[in-house]
C-alpha cells in the first residue's frame, strides 16, 4: 500500500500492491481494502487520532484554533479526548516545567498502546526562549518517546496541521515495515 | 417550550446559506500576510559576518563565521539556525543591515528527529531561492537592488 503523493488529504489515495494506480483507485471508491492486517491497521489508526487534550501554554491556544471549525481537525478524524485512557497520541502543546514532568510521564503511561507524542512548539521541543531557565524542561524527549517535532513559538494551525499529517504518514510506514528514526 | 425549539432551529437555518469557513490546508496553501514571520531565508552573497544577528537573538540560535578574502571584505562561511529553540521572533532581520537574512512563509518544517531541525546555509539559501521562485521577487528587494546597482555605478 504506497502512498499516491499528499499525506493528509481527507481521504488519502493508498496503492495497493499488485495493482495499477487506476486499479486501486476503483478498489478504494468501491470500499475495499487490499493489505496485510497490519497495513490495514496502520491505515485505521492513522486516520482516527484522537489526542489527548493537553495545552500547557500560548501553544494550546494554537492547539484549540486548530480543533475550531477554521482549520478544523475532525477532517482527518482527529478529535480531542479529555481522558488519556481513550486517547492515541499526545499533543505535547507548550512549557513543560521540571514540576509538570512527572504528570506528563503519568499522564503518557496511562495511555493505551499503540500511542504516539508530538512535541508541538520550541518550548516542548528544546525549551525555546526558557532554554537558560532553571525550572524548565529542555524538550519532553527527556520524559517520553517523541515521535513528530514541530517548531515555531507557537506552530501556526496550518504547521500543526503539517505535523500531524506527517504522524499519519510515519504510522503507515512503521506499518509497512519501514523504520523511521525516533529520538 | 415550542417557541424555544423553534428558536434554536432558526439559528441552524440562518447559517445553511452562509459559505463555508474552513481552510482546506493541504490541499490549499494559505495565503499568509506579506509580514508573516515563517522560516528564515538567507543569501550568502550579502551577508558582511558583521554578527549583529548573533548578538541580538534571544535563545542564541545562530552561530556563524566568516573570513576576509583577497578582496578585504568579509565573506561568510557557515551560518546555521538552530530551529529547535527560534521563536521566529524576526530581531535578526531587523537588525541586519544589508538584509542577507529575511523572513518566509514557509512553516512546514516538522520532523521526526530534532537534529534534522539544525539548518545550515545551504538549506537556507535554497529555501530563499524557492521562496523567491514562489513570490517573484519582492517590491522592496527589487528597490535594495537598484540601490546596490547605483551604488557601484557610482564607484
Amino acid at each position: 500500500m504506497d502512498l499516491i503523493k499528499g499525506y493528509g488529504r481527507q481521504q488519502p489515495l493508498v496503492e495497493f500492491e499488485g495493482f495499477t494506480p487506476q486499479e486501486s483507485m476503483e478498489l478504494q471508491q468501491g470500499g475495499v481494502l487490499v493489505g496485510a492486517l497490519e497495513q490495514i491497521k496502520g491505515w485505521a489508526r492513522s486516520n482516527s487520532l484522537w489526542p489527548l487534550t493537553f495545552g500547557l501554554a500560548c501553544c494550546g491556544i494554537e492547539m484549540m484554533g486548530t480543533g475550531a471549525s477554521h482549520y478544523d481537525l475532525d477532517r482527518f478524524g482527529i478529535f480531542f479526548r479529555a481522558t488519556p485512557r481513550q486517547a492515541d497520541v499526545m499533543i505535547v502543546a507548550g512549557t513543560v516545567t521540571k514540576k509538570m514532568g512527572p504528570l506528563l510521564k503519568r499522564l503518557y503511561e496511562q495511555m493505551p498502546e499503540p500511542k504516539w507524542v508530538i512535541a508541538m512548539g520550541s518550548c516542548a521541543t528544546a525549551g525555546g526562549p526558557y532554554i537558560r531557565s532553571y525550572s524548565v524542561v529542555k524538550g519532553v524527549d527527556q520524559y517520553v518517546p517523541v515521535d513528530v517535532y514541530i517548531p515555531g513559538c507557537p506552530p501556526s494551525p496550518p504547521a500543526l496541521i503539517y505535523g500531524l499529517n506527517i504522524l499519519q504518514d510515519k504510522i503507515r510506514m512503521e506499518a509497512k515495515g519501514k523504520r523511521v528514526p525516533r529520538t | 417550550m415550542m417557541f424555544g425549539l423553534l428558536k434554536g432551529l432558526g439559528v441552524t437555518l440562518r447559517q445553511i446559506p452562509k459559505k463555508n469557513v474552513t481552510l482546506q490546508y493541504p490541499d490549499v496553501k494559505p495565503d499568509w500576510p506579506d509580514r508573516f514571520r515563517g522560516v528564515h531565508k538567507f543569501y550568502p552573497e550579502k551577508c558582511i559576518v558583521c554578527n549583529q544577528c548573533a548578538r541580538v537573538c534571544p535563545t542564541s540560535c545562530i552561530s556563524l563565521s566568516g573570513t576576509r578574502g583577497e578582496d578585504k571584505k568579509m565573506h561568510i562561511e557557515t551560518y546555521d539556525i538552530n530551529f529547535e529553540i527560534c521563536i521566529l521572533c524576526d530581531l535578526c532581520t531587523e537588525v541586519c543591515p544589508t538584509e542577507a537574512i529575511q523572513m518566509t512563509d514557509t512553516f512546514e518544517l516538522a520532523e521526526y528527529s530534532r537534529d534534522a531541525l539544525f539548518k545550515n546555509i545551504e538549506w537556507l539559501a535554497e529555501n530563499g531561492r524557492q521562496h523567491d521562485a514562489r513570490k517573484g521577487k519582492s517590491d522592496d528587494q527589487a528597490n535594495h537592488d537598484a540601490k546596490a546597482a547605483d551604488k557601484a555605478g557610482e564607484q
